[in-house]
């Protein structure tokens, strides 16, 4: 793969794809519910239940996108080189992350029209202010991030000359902002004491938000990049990736689930666990799933150097923050009986599909992997 | 491997210098400035007005005294021409509600107004981005409905659930008393409750009234205290009740307001920035020496037996 390949649109979409195009409309059209008929039609949300599906969806996708941040620490921070291919896939994850999560507050807010409002009304005390501005100017981060890869593919040597002048500290703006914006995540549900249930309220949840989300995105970065493989012929990585991936996966893992279960004994919340009710199943399913079982396939020696294992532990983790952030979203909270509507969850799944549909497009026309020298 | 292979992106890494570190430290010098500015004018900017609180606007509910004849919803719905409607809760047409508590023997009821409670220190206001929420120095907190995006991340801060939306629209705003913030003869449903159950003026005189009807009879009201004193960090809407706050529907509430719970986070911005900033660019500085490289070379090496 030395020659740069005139842009494939090509008749053939794969059968993946098409369904998931078939849900993107689906989304679409649920979406158009909510913007004409409105949220109360759309959704089960109510006075007391203001927040739903949508917000962990939100939550669980910036998390997710923070594999652009740390596969980028990884690489440009700490000089591990041979992650340059998997940061690039982690950033244009990551990027797509962050725009479908935007595209979910045009159906999330009351008034999304009025989204700009972010940069002529502050409000510094705000946690979710802190969210929104890292957001909006990582989003920027991001773009400078990407078009490099644009004009590679274009062949606009200057100003790909010119952007990778400032690299270095655009990939550190990027991860300060990330840093920021994952913990000012988890501040959020700080201002929510007497509502969310003590097995997540924690006045460390900044820090599990920010650890979290660092752990999911080893775990993206693994599940993308190893699903890839099967869908871009000319998708390679240096041998060891997956498993050093694999291993980094584990250590913060183990350090998030260390930190959620001894911030529960510190507090002498320990037996909340046990209390068998609707939200100590939910933490003992998000914990055994998504945490203990991925950290022990990955302890085992026979499979921790096995990509087929190292992608199951990095699917478990997946689940495992999203079934936190939707813990930490709804079911954690006290409120109204709360289910998603059949338009929530398919306006979604339909914003989850709109993603991979745009990833796969950037995947096929833009030379995601560096050019190596055998 | 070699140690060729190390630097696989020839073009970004093959001439790490010492400007790039410096580009490192200006990007991360430039951040930690912008971080520091926003979180002291956050933390500057926390507090009181100008009137001090016992001058503020407030509202005093007797429970005791209430007899159900929701005069002061009536009064709410047309100072603020608001809809008739029938809800079991608080909503975006209607700001104020009386319910009545009865125990399953009946022994023991109260009647509780439900509304804005006006907090000393509102959860609503800190957690709004855009600022639509505010406590003014007058003592209400009023709503800036041109400003709000929808969020309802107030609906959700709010101990008391106070901040409605009117479901049934596709753009909603969020609907709340603002105490009559325009009249300058006190709240509507103040000036239309005959039994004395509800009394406007400054907090300061409405709380010595209300501790005096306490001192008064001993024994009559629950704890022999005034919920709003402290509760929550204060509330600019005080009640006095004979049975018990929670049942009533008054959230268990300590003396630390809402807003103060996510202080910490607050305060830490600038260090959560400096930290990633620092770790950063102490990581970079770091891990890019010769001798690490090679180290490195090592590792990359060990780790070829990763299996398909």
């Amino acid at each position: 793969m030395t020659t740069i390949t005139i842009p494939r649109i090509k008749k053939e979409i794969p059968l993946s794809i098409f369904i998931l195009g078939i849900i993107a409309v689906l989304g679409v059209y649920s979406m158009g519910i909510r913007w004409v008929q409105g949220l109360g039609i759309a959704t089960n949300l109510s006075d007391t239940r203001p927040w739903g599906l949508w917000i962990s969806f939100d939550l669980a996708v910036m998390a997710f996108s923070g594999s652009a941040f740390t596969l980028a620490a990884l690489t440009h921070m700490f000089h591990r080189y041979k992650y340059h291919n998997i940061a690039r896939i982690a950033l244009v994850s990551g990027f797509v992350g962050y725009i479908s999560a935007a595209a979910a507050l045009t159906v999330e807010l009351g008034r999304p029209e009025r989204l700009w409002h972010y940069f002529f009304y502050w409000n510094p005390h705000s946690p979710l202010f802190e969210v929104g501005m890292c957001v909006i100017t990582y989003l920027l981060i991001l773009t400078l991030e990407f078009l490099p890869m644009l004009f590679e593919k274009l062949e606009w040597h200057s100003a790909h000359k010119f952007l990778h002048y400032f690299e270095i500290p655009i990939v550190a703006a990027g991860i300060i902002l990330s840093s920021g914006h994952q913990s000012s995540l988890g501040a959020i549900s700080l201002a929510l004491p007497l509502k969310l249930h003590a097995l997540w309220y924690s006045p460390m949840l900044p820090l599990i938000f920010f650890i979290s989300a660092m752990t999911s995105g080893f775990a993206m970065a693994i599940t993308v990049g190893l699903l890839g493989l099967r869908f871009f012929d000319d998708w390679h990585f240096k041998p060891g990736v997956f498993s050093g991936l694999g291993r980094l996966l584990l250590v913060f893992l183990s350090a998030t689930l260390l930190l959620k279960i001894g911030d529960l004994a510190v507090a002498g919340e320990l037996g909340l666990i046990f209390e068998n009710s609707y939200q100590s199943k939910m933490f003992i399913i998000e914990n055994l799933l998504g945490y203990v079982l991925p950290i022990i396939i990955l302890l085992i020696p026979k499979y921790k150097n096995c990509r087929l294992w190292i992608f199951r532990a990095g699917i478990l983790s997946v689940m495992g923050l999203v079934i936190h952030r939707i813990n930490v979203s709804f079911v954690g909270l006290a409120g109204a009986e709360y289910y998603p509507t059949w338009q929530e969850v398919l306006s979604t799944a339909g914003l989850f599909s709109i993603g991979v549909i745009l990833f796969w497009v950037v995947a096929k026309n833009i030379p995601l992997m560096e050019e190596e020298k055998e | 491997m070699s140690k060729k292979e190390n630097n696989t992106c020839n073009t970004c890494m093959s001439d790490l210098t010492r400007r790039d570190f410096l580009k490192v430290a200006g990007a991360i010098t430039g951040g930690l400035a912008a971080a520091s500015a926003v979180s002291n004018t956050a933390l500057a900017s926390s507090g009181g007005g100008d009137i001090p609180l016992e001058d503020q606007k407030a509202l005093f509910y007797d429970a005791t005294y209430c007899v159900g004849c929701r005069e002061c919803e009536l009064a709410c719905k047309e100072d603020n021409h608001l809809k008739e409607e029938n809800v079991d809760d608080l909503s975006g047409n209607t700001f104020t509600l009386i319910k009545l508590y009865q125990s399953e023997d009946g022994g023991e009821s109260s009647f509780r107004k439900y509304q804005c409670m006006h907090c000393v220190d509102p959860a609503c206001a800190t957690s709004c981005p855009v600022g639509a929420l505010e406590k003014t120095d007058e003592g209400p907190v009023l709503y800036e409905s041109l400003k709000c995006i929808g969020c309802r991340y107030c609906m959700q801060a709010c101990p008391y659930g106070v901040p409605a939306y009117d479901w049934s629209q596709a753009y909603p705003l969020i609907a709340k008393c603002d105490l009559c913030y325009d009249r300058h003869d006190g709240p509507a449903c103040a000036t239309a409750c005959s039994p004395g159950a509800l009394i406007s003026g400054t907090r300061g005189e409405l709380l010595k009234i209300a501790k005096e009807r306490i001192a008064a009879n001993p024994g009559k009201y629950y704890e022999d205290r005034v919920f709003g004193e402290h509760d929550g960090g204060g509330t600019s809407v005080l009640i006095l009740s004979a049975v018990s706050f929670d049942k009533i529907g008054l959230p268990p509430l300590t003396e630390k307001a809402i807003p103060h719970y996510g202080e910490t986070a607050t305060r830490a911005v600038p260090y959560i920035f400096g930290g990633a900033a620092g770790f950063t660019a102490i990581v970079y500085r770091a891990t890019m020496t010769a001798e690490e490289r090679q180290r490195l070379g090592k590792k990359q090496g060990k780790e070829e037996g990763e299996t398909e």
